[in-house]
């Protein structure tokens, strides 16, 4: 405190020469403080404990973890549930990638060049599921696909289609879960992708049919060129992004299974740390996840980047 | 040149009636090709076009030609509906009545790229992630894939993508972005992908309002002499007075959406049809007194100003305009001279009727500006109304305050409707009037 009210005092006088050069050196660090301890104690510091728990043996109540090297990496390898989780979160991935680039991409496009009030509503609309509280979306799912009775099956039997249990069956559960999460990621995305076409100068599109382009043409040369980086960012971010929604509708609707096959890395480390309170295994799954995450994204940056550089 | 005989002059009296009074004019619009100046390749009509913004009239156009072959000048304030008729010509606007005469074929429903015009762009509107080649032979390159057998060939493309740069002084720039060009470059890159294309009809909105001043003059004189190789209609739109007149053969003045007079320059500067044209043109702008018929009619009288005209004035209160450059100054008349001297005129020190025709002003000097080649001396009548006078360099130059007596010549007066401000008759000002005071050439 009686560093603040210096610095603050030392503003009229920064000219006095010996100690005002270090208060000057201090100013911005003091600005900076705030961020850089909350960053500390809430994302760093954790990254780093994370990292070190994994090489540890704890319960989450036992007063002293026990160190016990990469046993926690070697268990990893060796749980074929993990493996399999692994290789759902992949299905996962690529199942959501068209949803988050293709999909509100051409939603987006299909907005903008029809401007006006049946548009404003339409993204009104579209955009609602976004604001709604997760877990109460995947409750309201979950009366939806009811085998018996929920409102899915009964509108399929109006065209004639036999029940289905949806979440039940082993075969389409991932990809219900991937399509009513898609519905978000929809939504949120072709406002995303509205937002760069806004920046798309609509007198070039006037030049465009001056120069004898069909609306095609218009979309293929102009508009896709222009949503060119904002389609790599999305179908990166969603990578990242879109895993809390979909680990809030797994863990209402079907917590991983029927056998498994809803099962991916993220909610499996959730099980690791608060079904079986096994902290040191959770935090290797989480290093792992971070590791692999990484790659992929450094990967994309990398390739996108490079891209960049030759059109230019 | 074929001279625009047919404006719209007559539409400010009788707004309501869609069609204005059917008198002079020519084929029915359906017939186009009876029209010897829209028949020509290039040539453009508008023929009843009418376009709407919600209830306020943008465009409202009886009849417009546009000569084949010619460089014109669509001129006027913002928000008078030039940019609009040009929109409306190139086909980014469909208008709600009328039809658009391309050549004599209705063109009012094909898309832009189907009418043979190219338009440039106020902003340029060049495709930001495109080289400078990929914008100039995108619509070529657009045409080959459209219709592979008469589309141009790939060869094809690039010759006249190469010529094209080469006459716009390009062919170092080819590999650059947009962003990486300057304003004039952006510039003549917007021109070439417009004439790559060898239209019929160029068709520039304000293409020069986005240069800084040096630019401007030296695009100005680029954009002539590239019409003169090109040999096509070249339509371009501005709100510049000084652009208008010095750079197109065929002038276009519109207010309000109508147009108000056509001709070239010249001729639209030295006759202007109404006190709009009037004002608007020229720089100062034209000088415009209330005057009244005074003793036996001959003479017309308004505050420190006094007329005496060829021919019968008018007998009701009239208009009388006068350009400042073609004011000179003279030494105060002594007394009263000449035998109609009217001495109610003179109450207050305004001048009396001069004996030979032609008009007589008084005023005080209020605002001295100097220009380079002379000086614009603003001057105050006796009543406070307020005109200019533009004195030539080297002539002896009033100071604030001085009273200051000009002489305008019979046949450099303008006479207006006091009403309407329609130009009356076929009097002062008019070819032939005073064919010996013609020595004047463009400003």
């Amino acid at each position: 405190m009686t560093q603040l009210s210096q610095v603050a005092g030392g503003r009229g006088v920064s000219h006095a020469p010996p100690s005002g050069r270090l208060r000057d050196r201090a100013r911005p660090w003091l600005y900076l403080a705030p961020v850089i301890v909350a960053l500390l104690v809430w994302v760093y510091g954790p990254l780093v404990f994370t990292g070190v728990l994994s090489f540890m043996d704890w319960n989450l109540t036992a007063p002293h973890p026990s160190w016990v090297g990469t046993d926690n990496y070697t268990l990893l390898t060796d749980d074929p549930r993990f493996g399999e989780a692994v290789r759902n979160t992949l299905v996962y991935a690529a199942a959501m990638l068209p949803f988050a680039t293709l999909v509100p991409m051409a939603l987006a496009v299909a907005l903008w060049k029809r401007p006006g009030r049946v548009s404003n509503v339409y993204r009104t609309l579209l955009f609602l599921p976004v604001v709604l509280a997760p877990v109460a979306t995947a409750v309201v799912w979950q009366f939806l696909l009811d085998p018996l009775s929920g409102l899915v099956n009964v509108a399929l039997g109006w065209f004639g289609l036999d029940p289905r249990n949806w979440l039940g069956d082993p075969s389409s559960a991932l990809y219900v879960i991937v399509l009513i999460t898609a519905l978000k990621v929809v939504a949120l995305n072709t406002l995303l992708f509205g937002a760069a076409l806004a920046t798309l100068d609509r007198g070039l599109l006037e030049a465009a049919a001056l120069d004898g382009a069909t609306e095609w043409d218009i979309t293929r040369h102009l508009v896709l060129p222009h949503l060119r980086r904002a389609l790599v960012l999305l179908g990166l971010l969603s990578l990242v992004v879109t895993w809390p929604w979909i680990f809030s509708n797994v863990a209402v609707l079907t917590q991983g299974g029927p056998d498994g096959s809803t099962d991916n890395v993220y909610y499996r480390m959730f099980l690791y740390a608060f079904a079986f309170f096994d902290a040191g295994t959770a935090s290797a799954a989480a290093v792992v996840i971070t590791a692999g995450l990484a790659v992929v994204l450094g990967l994309g940056l990398l390739l996108t980047g490079r891209r960049q550089r030759v059109v230019t | 040149m074929t001279h625009i005989v047919e404006t719209t002059t007559s539409g400010r009296d009788d707004v309501p009636a869609p069609i204005p009074p059917p008198a002079p004019r020519p084929a029915a619009p359906s017939r186009p090709e009876a029209d010897p100046a829209g028949a020509a390749p290039g040539g453009i009509t508008l023929a009843g076009v009418v376009k709407r913004y919600g209830t306020h009239l943008a465009l409202d156009v009886p009849r417009l030609d546009i000569p084949a072959g010619s460089f014109t000048v669509v001129v006027g304030p913002s928000g008078c509906g030039k940019s609009t008729g040009l929109r409306v010509v190139a086909g980014l606007e469909r208008p709600d009545e009328g039809q658009v005469l391309l050549g004599g074929v209705d063109v009012t429903g094909l898309e832009p790229g189907q009418r043979g015009v190219a338009l440039v762009f106020q902003d340029f509107a060049l495709y930001p992630h495109m080289t400078v080649e990929r914008n100039i032979d995108f619509g070529l390159r657009l045409a080959a894939r459209h219709d592979r057998r008469s589309g141009p060939s790939r060869a094809e493309i690039s010759t006249r993508v190469a010529e094209v740069c080469a006459m716009l002084g390009l062919s170092d720039l080819r590999r650059r972005l947009p962003r990486q060009l300057s304003g004039g470059e952006r510039q003549r890159v917007g021109l070439a992908r417009a004439i790559v294309r060898r239209p019929a009809v160029l068709l520039l909105d304000e293409p020069l309002s986005s240069l800084d001043a040096q630019l401007r003059q030296r695009a100005r004189a680029e954009l002539v002499r590239l019409h003169r190789e090109l040999g096509n209609t070249a339509v371009l739109v501005t709100h510049d007075q000084l652009e208008a007149l010095s750079m197109g053969t065929n002038l276009v003045v519109m207010n309000h959406g109508r147009v108000v007079q056509t001709g070239p320059p010249e001729a639209v500067y030295r006759y202007p049809a109404d006190t709009f044209v009037a004002t608007f043109l020229g720089s100062p702008p034209m000088n415009l007194h209330a005057v009244a018929p005074t003793g036996d009619g001959r003479v017309l009288a308004g505050q420190g100003l006094a007329a005496r005209l060829p021919g019968t004035p008018p007998p009701e209160p009239v208009l009388l305009g006068w350009r400042p450059a073609d004011g000179v100054v003279c030494a105060p008349p002594d007394a009263t001279a000449g035998d109609d001297a009217d001495v109610t005129a003179g109450g207050n020190g305004d001048p009396e009727a001069p004996a030979e025709p032609g008009a007589l002003l008084r005023g005080v000097a209020d605002v001295v500006e100097f220009t380079g080649d002379g000086t614009v001396v603003t001057c105050v009548g006796p009543e406070g109304g307020q005109w200019a006078v533009s004195i030539r360099g080297g002539d002896h130059v009033p100071a604030v305050g001085d009273v200051l007596w000009v002489r305008v010549p019979a046949a450099r007066v303008h006479l207006f409707d006091a009403d309407g401000g329609r130009r009356l008759g076929p009097r002062t000002g008019e070819p032939g009037a005073d064919d010996a005071d013609r020595g004047i050439s463009k400003r």
